[in-house]
């Protein structure tokens, strides 16, 4: 599929090391994107609703949510229970063990899937590039203009 | 990788006999153990689900590969009751439609659609198109039904 606008990705994760590795795995990409990196489920939060210094950020095409916890869950919360954002794609990836009653619970919150990460630094790259292959480049995202 | 238990169960609500079969043969070929359930339009879906009619044995399906423009019901009315029902809404439902139309996508998404697919004309590219679905969503995503405890899931036959 031929994309001619870069993908707007919001990352919500406050691990420096983390978000290297996914810039590296963007960069990787066939197609193009634009990576805002939200640090914390406030600023992430007052990203998607374009509020204090974010007035003026892009409508994300997909976001990457790698924030444990409540902070995390809140985003989903918030954003899958907001009308102009929900129809947004929410990754959900998390590290740690995927205990069944978190998958469930977020995938209750609708989340659009829930990737548990690998230890192994490879294999974490390796299911990168697949998560992000299958949402770039076979799944369609919304577009901003007909969403809003 | 993450591995599912064996067989993962797929619904496919699909009213194109080619594409059934096409899809039937992709996801035959696939190494992660799976079975198809194909139904004919979105009628047949939900007595699937809900096991009734022809269904009361089926099997609670790990995913659902929904086709939107079909008879009777469309996919959308599907998406809507499958998501607005508490004992469904956890099956992830892949969009796998000719629609290209944006309405339809953010629409789909809107609806809680977990993803949104172009079907591809060329047969080809279907084949790769039905690949990436198995691949992504038989061995890289965690499915919630596979979480759920024992006595909530039916005893697979």
């Amino acid at each position: 599929m031929m994309y001619n606008k870069p993908a707007e990705i919001l990352l919500v994760d406050d691990a420096p090391d983390d978000v290297e590795i996914i810039c590296q795995a963007l960069k990787a990409q066939q197609r193009n994107s634009r990576l805002h990196v939200a640090n914390s489920g406030s600023d992430a939060l007052d990203y998607l609703y374009k509020r204090g210094a974010y007035t003026a950020a892009q409508r994300p095409d997909l976001v990457l949510l790698n924030l444990p916890g409540s902070n995390g869950r809140d985003v989903l919360t918030y954003a899958k229970a907001n009308p102009g954002l929900c129809d947004i794609p929410i990754i959900v990836l998390t590290g740690g063990v995927a205990l069944p009653a978190d998958v469930i619970d977020i995938c209750n919150l609708h989340a659009n899937c829930y990737i548990a990460k690998p230890k192994d630094p490879k294999n974490y790259m390796d299911m990168l590039q697949s998560v992000l292959n299958f949402w770039l480049q076979v799944a369609r995202l919304p577009s901003a203009i007909t969403s809003q | 990788m993450v591995i599912n238990p064996c067989p993962i169960e797929i619904l496919l609500v699909e009213d194109n006999p080619g594409d059934v079969e096409l899809t039937q043969e992709a996801f035959a070929d696939s190494k992660i153990c799976n079975r198809i359930h194909s139904v004919n339009d979105g009628v047949e879906a939900i007595d699937f689900l809900k096991k009734r009619g022809a269904y009361t044995n089926a099997v609670t399906p790990d995913v659902i590969l929904l086709d939107l423009n079909m008879p009777r019901m469309d996919g959308k009315e599907v998406l809507e009751i499958v998501k607005n029902d508490p004992e469904l809404r956890l099956i992830p439902i892949v969009i796998l439609t000719s629609s290209e139309a944006e309405k339809d996508v953010v629409k789909s998404y809107k609806l809680h659609a977990n993803c949104y697919i172009n079907k591809p004309v060329d047969l080809t590219r279907f084949l790769e198109v039905v690949k990436a679905v198995e691949d992504f969503w038989l061995s890289v995503v965690k499915l919630p039904r596979q979480e759920e405890a024992p006595g909530k899931k039916e005893k697979r036959q």
